[in-house]
């Protein structure tokens, strides 16, 4: 199994232009937890998720301090949401990244998945064009057909 | 014997400039912070047993030339109290609770955290200290909408200032009590009353500066009467066992003399009692001790013992008695040289390798002064140590070193850890901003010890 053949080709992608909002509603759309972010000539240029715009509004201090996050008062996530609605998702975007390449084995999706909690992978070619996007569900998903495909071979 | 060595033993100009190469060349480093450095000492400190300067029995177990392991014991006792005093959120609770007994104002609430920065300085590291209250500053500070810069610019410099209270408040009270063979007591009875006086004057200061710049509406300060601090302590039984042994520790400082303890094994009998009835892990106890450091100064010792062993200091000493002509009865002028070069130095430099270079000097000093360098600068008896004299050159020393942390952003490591807690806030302390609170602050509290080294050991 190769990575080309168990990626969602066509995944949502999210311009770095592309507002808070906006970005949400193409998450929730989408069921992805994150999205790839290109730019206008589709090359790869970070990963944006859910967990990104979290990060943005958990302060720094909670952080070195996690007791400190029962302290903050009723409706803290709500008026720090609305402050950061200004956002892009270029702001949001973690652009050190791991990816795969399409001609990648898909374990080494599988191990990267494994080593840091991750559950998807942009695929991009060797010069940064994007290419699709290799997710937990999508090599199940190919696992499962190949399985089946042998049995009903054999 | 090695081709370094000269066959009758003694010091070979070679040896002598080796062992001066290697010492300024690791504190150029160590000033430039091109390189950590921790890797510098310990490399320099490597360097001066290989070559040899040192052999490696002085460098592990010479009380003359080697590491001083009452200051590496009590620094590693220290820090695994804290650790778990820190985890018990005790200093959290106590920091929420004055925040609510200032009533949610920020001057107020500025003012009571600069008196318990101050106060928590003095026995416990400044570096853990701000680390501890930094945290909850910024949650303050975010809840009341307030810029947190000028809350965490004047902890920091109450923890430099409050650290130098005690032996155990600051790194170079500690290498000072061990040269000098003094005690907890010594210092708070010659240092604390220093710096309550400057922590008057410096909390006079501030209300002054900010009783016009902070004030909030009302539902902001609700927002901080509304914390229930009790949340914040999540094992009860352990926050009750880290104060107590604290205090007892405290106590135990206190009363080393009588004890017949040296402070190293009171703060390792409390770090072993805390850890024993706490339950922790002692694998996840020991990550919170700060290895670097303590690798900064066994590498740190080694170097000095190099440049004392070879002369290096000794010559040192000898351009600081012709330059300042003290005598066996009055070293006024000596002691006013040492407050202020101490103090602009500690701006500059790194205040610790300042004070382990600058402590063996005042020991060869005083070697040649009453001893005409008859005896072992290293190993004088305590009656020269604690010569009426001398004393005021090691609490000028002392003052020195450790308010001279306040002249720079790079003065003291708790300067350094609250600009890059800060920055990784969001908030930038610049070099220019940090310099606008420090200096003047520097400035004040020497000019303040310098007429309390005046009136108190000199009128």
């Amino acid at each position: 199994m190769i990575v080309s053949n168990s990626m969602i080709p066509e995944p949502v992608i999210i311009d770095e232009k592309a507002g808070l909002w906006d970005l949400i509603n193409q998450l929730l759309a989408s069921g992805q937890d994150t999205a790839p972010v290109v730019n206008r000539n589709n090359k790869l240029v970070g990963v944006v998720g859910i967990h990104d715009v979290f990060s943005k509004i958990v302060p720094e201090y909670i952080r070195l301090d996690e007791k400190l996050m029962s302290m903050v008062h009723e409706g803290y996530f709500e008026e720090k949401f609305r402050k950061f609605e200004g956002v892009q998702a270029g702001d949001l975007m973690k652009t050190e990244i791991d990816w795969v390449e399409p001609t990648d084995a898909v374990f080494k999706a599988v191990a990267l998945f494994v080593k840091h909690r991750r559950r998807a992978l942009p695929v991009r070619e060797k010069d940064g064009t994007f290419v699709g996007l290799i997710t937990r569900k999508s090599i199940l998903r190919r696992l499962h057909y190949k399985l089946n495909k042998v049995e009903e071979g054999s | 014997m090695t081709a370094l060595e000269h066959a009758s033993g003694e010091i070979t100009p070679l040896i002598y400039g080796i062992a001066t190469g290697i010492f300024c060349l690791s504190y150029l480093l160590i000033l430039t912070e091109k390189v950590h450095k921790t890797k510098v000492a310990l490399l320099g400190g490597a360097l001066m047993i290989a070559l040899p300067i040192l052999s490696q029995n002085e460098a592990f177990h010479s009380v003359i030339y080697g590491i001083d392991y009452n200051v590496i014991f009590l620094l590693i006792g220290m820090m695994i109290m804290v650790h778990i005093l820190g985890e018990s959120g005790i200093f959290e609770w106590m920091a929420i609770w004055f925040a609510k007994l200032a009533d949610g104002r920020p001057l107020k609430i500025m003012i009571f955290f600069v008196v318990f920065t101050a106060i928590a300085s003095a026995f416990l590291d400044n570096v853990t200290t701000v680390i501890l209250l930094a945290p909850v500053t910024l949650l303050i500070a975010d809840e009341l909408e307030v810029d947190p810069i000028p809350f965490l610019l004047v902890e920091v410099l109450s923890s430099n200032i409050g650290g130098t209270a005690t032996l155990i408040g600051d790194p170079p009270n500690l290498l000072i009590a061990s040269k000098a063979q003094l005690g907890f007591t010594d210092f708070l009875f010659h240092l604390a009353p220093a710096v309550v006086v400057m922590m008057i004057a410096y909390t006079a200061i501030i209300y002054f500066v900010f009783r016009k710049r902070l004030s909030v509406k009302e539902e902001l300060r609700q927002r901080v009467l509304n914390m229930d601090e009790r949340r914040l302590i999540k094992d009860p039984g352990l926050a009750r066992k880290s104060v107590m042994v604290l205090v007892l520790t405290i106590v135990g400082f206190t009363f080393h003399g009588v004890l017949h303890m040296e402070p190293a094994t009171v703060a390792l009998l409390g770090a072993g009692v805390l850890l024993f009835i706490s339950g922790k892990d002692p694998q996840q106890v020991f990550e919170g001790v700060e290895w670097t450091t303590i690798f900064f100064f066994i590498g740190l010792f080694i170097i000095v013992g190099g440049v004392v062993k070879v002369g290096l200091v000794g010559d040192l000493s000898q351009l600081m008695i012709q330059l300042t002509e003290p005598t066996k009865d009055d070293m006024f002028f000596t002691t006013m040289v040492m407050l202020w070069f101490s103090g602009i130095s500690s701006a500059i430099v790194d205040n610790i390798p300042f004070v382990a270079t600058m402590s063996p000097l005042v020991l060869d000093m005083a070697n040649e002064l009453f001893h005409g360098g008859g005896e072992v600068a290293g190993n004088l008896p305590v009656e020269t140590l604690h010569n009426p004299a001398l004393m005021p050159v090691w609490w000028s020393l002392a003052l020195g070193s450790c308010l001279g942390g306040n002249g720079s952003p790079i003065g003291a490591s708790a300067n350094v850890m609250i600009i890059g807690i800060a920055e990784k806030s969001g908030y930038k302390i610049s070099f220019k901003r940090f310099l606008a609170y420090g200096l003047p602050i520097t400035l004040l509290t020497l000019c303040i010890a310098n007429v309390y080294l005046y009136l108190r050991y000199y009128w």
